[in-house]
Formats: structure tokens, sequence, C-alpha cells
């Protein structure tokens, strides 16, 4: 647990405060982010946490110990940080520089060796790379290398600061997906940093948005910040789509089905009861073993091909881009074994919002 | 008549060497003393950003003092001797060291020492495994140019009494006479060329990383 208890940074004497009495609890083994416009000051809070930058005012305790009493460079080595350009040591190698902190603990040389190779293939790195310099690197790769390095000496807390942004949206949204991956085996303590919303709401257990001149704006899971932004300059932060970014949250397994939903086995008759009991003139068909085999207008003799299948796992925000490609403003949606088991339609989304 | 009388220079094969030695030892010598001065120096510099430009004024002015009448104006203090060499070349290789030295550990990149920092370098090691062998290259080509305007120099100290390959220019003007003066002039040449060949592959083989970049 980091604790921030009323911290204050200037950094000049005369300078308005970069950071103005923050208080907050970051949890051990979330992933918090922390997000807001330039120069709110999230870099400072983060650099906090390490010493990189002292508080003019208050302090900041982690696990009931407060910072400013430990040694600070054992505090330092006891913690991962990662940055925008990886910072990588130009004249080592990628082994060399995910080895700096085990070689600063004065760690055996056989265990060092063990440990770059287990974290190589951890980041999702090629072991080919291992003797490469940091220049021969793609801005993904060293990205890796810059992960790979933090994650070293096992800390149990990582601060990364905007790490993925100077790499291309495609290698982003990878190495987002990695990190979560990550997160969920190692269970690090992590504080990350962007200015982009989209990332703190895929990446955040929790989030944190910063307002202009260090103030925090609002502290909660992103689900709860979608639905509730704390005051305006959160809601304007979170911007237009906000209920575009909150389906996004929401799995197809989440929401509720129409009910009854509009689906007819093989052998009935009747549709036109089926239908007119969903309210609806069409009526989806299921095939013996359960799963979606096409759909029918109730004046139409034939059924046509089913289109879009939602899975358990999809997300909603995927669901309502079917439902609005559908002529019939609805989508199947699936179990995990395929079988069909119930449809959604715009008001169902609806539901899971209100 | 041939341009190079090779019996003169067989006759006097010992003393040129001799020259050559002395050439030699004045260079290093004055690299050296220049590069213990220079570098704490520079570290000072790089800490006070205000002392570097009062101290680029300062070397500025003093590389514009013609070498002659450096060497002259310290002869009222040294009179005719090796210090008086010493300490004028000295002061030359200072002025370009330390110009080097301070660019080299302000051109390492600032997210390269912040990351030192972060990851829990004390202040010396991340000086001495960080940020000087990233600032190499800089410091290396300030080293060889240092080292390739001292071997000209030296020449110039042979009028008050020193100066190595110099010496064979006096005899030569003196004399009237062209071998010596050939001599000199190739051979001060060969060793600069030499030395800096040799500082180029130092680099080289220090830096593995650097191989292949432009710099
Ligand atoms: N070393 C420094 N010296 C003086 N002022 C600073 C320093 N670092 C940051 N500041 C100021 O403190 C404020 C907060 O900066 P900070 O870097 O924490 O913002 P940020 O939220 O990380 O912004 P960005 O998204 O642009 O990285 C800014 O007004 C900035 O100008
Ligand atoms: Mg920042």
């Amino acid at each position: 647990m980091i604790r921030f208890e009323q911290v204050t940074k200037r950094y000049g004497r005369h300078d308005a405060p970069a950071l103005a009495e923050l208080d907050l609890t970051l949890c051990t083994g979330e992933l918090t982010v922390l997000v807001g416009p330039s120069g709110c000051g999230k870099t400072t809070t983060l650099r906090l946490i390490n010493r990189l930058e002292e508080a003019s005012a208050g302090r900041i305790i982690i696990d009931d110990m407060p910072i400013d009493d430990l040694d600070v460079i054992d505090l330092r080595r006891g913690i991962g940080y990662v940055m925008q350009h990886s910072g990588l040591f130009p004249h080592r190698t990628v082994a060399e520089n995910i080895a700096v902190v085990p070689r600063l603990l004065g760690w055996k040389r056989a265990r060092i060796r063990a440990r770059v190779d287990e974290l190589i293939t951890l980041v999702g790195l090629d072991t080919g790379l291992a003797g490469r310099y940091p220049h021969q690197l793609s801005g993904g790769q060293q990205q890796r290398v810059g992960v790979a390095r933090a994650l070293a000496a096992d800390p149990p807390i990582l601060l990364m600061d905007e790490p993925f942004a100077a790499v291309d949206p495609i290698v982003r949204t990878r190495l987002q997906d990695e990190l979560r991956s990550l997160q969920a085996r190692l269970q690090k303590t992590i504080v990350f940093v962007t200015h982009d919303i989209d990332e703190a709401i895929r990446l955040g257990d929790r989030i944190a948005i910063f307002a202009e001149g260090g103030r925090l704006a609002q502290y909660a899971p992103p689900t709860d910040v979608l639905a509730a932004p704390a005051d305006d300059f959160v809601a304007d932060f979170l911007g237009a789509d906000r209920d575009l970014k909150r389906l996004a949250l929401f799995s197809a397994a989440d929401a509720s089905a129409m009910s009854p939903s509009p689906v007819a086995d093989p052998g009935t008759t009747d549709i036109r009861a089926i239908a007119q009991a969903a309210g609806v003139n069409w009526v989806f068909w299921r095939d013996a073993d359960g799963a979606p085999s096409g759909w029918q207008y109730l004046d139409e003799t034939a059924p046509q091909a089913v289109g879009t299948v939602i899975g358990p796992a999809d997300s909603l925000r995927k669901a309502l881009g079917a439902i609005l490609q559908s002529p019939l403003g609805a989508v199947p949606r699936v179990d995990a074994q395929g079988r069909l088991d119930g449809v959604l339609d715009r008001a169902a989304l609806a539901a899971v919002l209100a | 008549m041939s341009v190079i009388r090779w019996d003169w220079v067989e006759r006097h094969a010992g003393d040129i060497a001799g020259m050559l030695g002395q050439h030699v030892a004045l260079t290093g010598l004055a690299l050296l003393c220049g590069l213990i001065i220079a570098f704490p120096l520079a570290l000072a510099a790089v800490r006070w950003p205000r002392l570097y430009s009062l101290s680029l004024v300062l070397t500025g002015i003093l590389f514009t003092v013609p070498s002659l009448a450096l060497f002259i104006l310290l002869i009222p203090f040294t009179g005719l001797s090796m210090a008086t060499s010493l300490i004028g070349l000295t002061i030359y290789t200072l002025l370009i060291l330390f110009r080097n030295i301070v660019e080299g550990l302000r051109g390492v990149p600032r997210d390269v020492s912040e990351a030192a920092r972060a990851l829990g370098y004390t202040r010396g090691r991340r000086l001495i495994a960080v940020e000087l062998p990233v600032a190499l290259p800089v410091i290396v080509a300030g080293i060889r140019i240092a080292a390739v305007t001292t071997i000209g120099l030296v020449t110039v100290t042979a009028l008050i009494g020193q100066g190595g390959l110099g010496q064979l220019f006096i005899s030569g003007f003196t004399l009237h006479f062209t071998t010596p003066l050939l001599v000199g002039f190739v051979l001060s040449i060969l060793l600069a060329v030499s030395v800096d060949l040799l500082l180029a592959g130092v680099l080289w083989w220090l830096t593995p990383w650097h191989r292949g970049r432009s710099a």
C-alpha cells in the first residue's frame, strides 16, 4: 500500500504547487492509473514515490514506513521504474540492461543470467536479441526491455510513466494487453501514468483523474468513474462517448437478453407466436445443437444467414456495433458452448448502463 | 643532388630518435596533465552551469593568445625549461579537453541519467558506470584533437629550447639545409596521424555499442 498524506510539491519556492495537498491510497496488487491533462502533476506524483523528487509538505508511506525513513538508494532498488523513452543504457546490451539492478544488488552471476533469460521470455522478447544494443531495437522492443529491466529484481512496486506513449497505436494496444496479462500473473502494485483516458480505462483497476494544479478530481474504478463522473471536469475529460467507453468495459454475459427472446427451435411450426411474445416480427433459429443457424421475418418462408454472433466474453461495445449493423437491430448471444442463449437489442444494452 | 641526404639521416639517427622520443613524451605528458586538470573542472562545470559559461569565455580568450606568445609570457617564471613548454602545452590541451568532457557529459541523454538515478545508482557509480561511458566518444574525440594539436605545438617549443622534432626545423633553417626540415616535417606528420589512428582504434575497441552509428 502506498499512501499519500497531504502531499504538496512546489518546484520553486514561489511557484504554484505542481501537486496540492494530495491524499491518495494506492492498493497493493492493483494497477492504479494516474491520468489527466498535461502538466497536472502525474509525473510529479510518480517521482515522489521513489524520491526522484522530494515532497515540499506532507508524507508518503509505503507499507506503514514513511519513505523519508528509508535509505533512498535501497528504496529505489526496490521499486521498478519504466519511462516513456525507455531510458535504456545505450552502452549496454539488452541482457546487461536487464541485469542492472540485480548487479547493483550484488547477485551471483549464474542467478543473474538465469533471471535475465526468464525475463526476456516473460516480456515476449526473442532470446536472440539479448546481445543487441538498444539502438538496434524497435521502439516496441525497447519498451519491453524497459519493462524487463524494471522487473528484474522482482520489486513489489512498479512505476510506469507513459511507457507506451512513444510507440505506434497497434504496438501500444499489444503492449497494453501484455501488461494486463503480466499483471494478472505477477500481482504487482503498479502506478501507471498516462494522459490517454482510453488507456487508463483499459488498464486500470482504479484510476485517479488529476485536474490542473495537481488537484485530484476523482479516484475510483473505471466503471464507477464512467457511470458517475465526480464533476464537470471529469465528465469533459471522459468525453462525449462516455457511454461507449462504459459499454467496452462490460462483457456480453453481463447483459440481460430480451425477455422473452424470439428464438425458435427445430420443428417449431408457429414462429408467429414466438415473435409476437417478444414484440417483434422476426425470430432467430437454433439448430439441434442449440447453435444459432439463421433468422427469419414472419412474412418470409426461408431463414437468412445468421450474421454476427456475440460470444459471452465479447464486449457490449462490440455487441452495439453488431446491433447497429443488423437489419433487425438485434444480435444473437451464445454461451461458452456456442448455444444461443438470448437475443440482445439496444434496450438490453441501455439497461446495463442505467 | 637528391632532396634528402640519407647519409646525414644515418649519422644522426640516434639524435632523431631522441627528439622523436621527447616529442612523444611532451605530448603524452601535456595530455595527461590536461586530463587530470580538465576532469574535475568539467565535473564542476556540469554541476554548476554558470561556471561553465564563465569558463567558456575565459578559455576562449586564452585560446586566442598566439602559442608562441604564451610560451614567451611564461619564460620569466619558469625560464627556458621543460616546465615552460609543458605548462604551455598543458594549457592548450586543457582548453580542448575541458570543453569536450563537458559537452560529452552534457550530451548524455537526460532519460539515461534519470533512469540510472531511478534504478538506484549512487552518484559516483552513475558517473563511472553510465555517464562517462556514454560520453566517451565525445571525450575521445577531444583527446584526438588535443593530441594532434599538441604534436604540432611541440615543434613551436623548439624556439624556447625544447621542442622534440621541432629542433630539426631550427637546425634546418640555421644551416640552410633541407634534409632535417624534411625529416622533421615527415616524422611529425607521421606521428600525428598514427596517434590519431591509435586513439580512434582505442575508442572503437572500448565502445562496441557505438560502432556502425553515425557519431
Ligand atoms: N523539474 C521541474 N522544475 C520546475 N517545474 C517543474 C519540474 N517538473 C515539473 N514541473 C512543473 O510541475 C507541473 C507538473 O508537472 P508534471 O511533469 O508532474 O506534469 P504531468 O502531469 O506529468 O504532465 P505531462 O502529461 O505533460 O507529462 C508542471 O506545471 C510543470 O511545469
Ligand atoms: Mg509527465
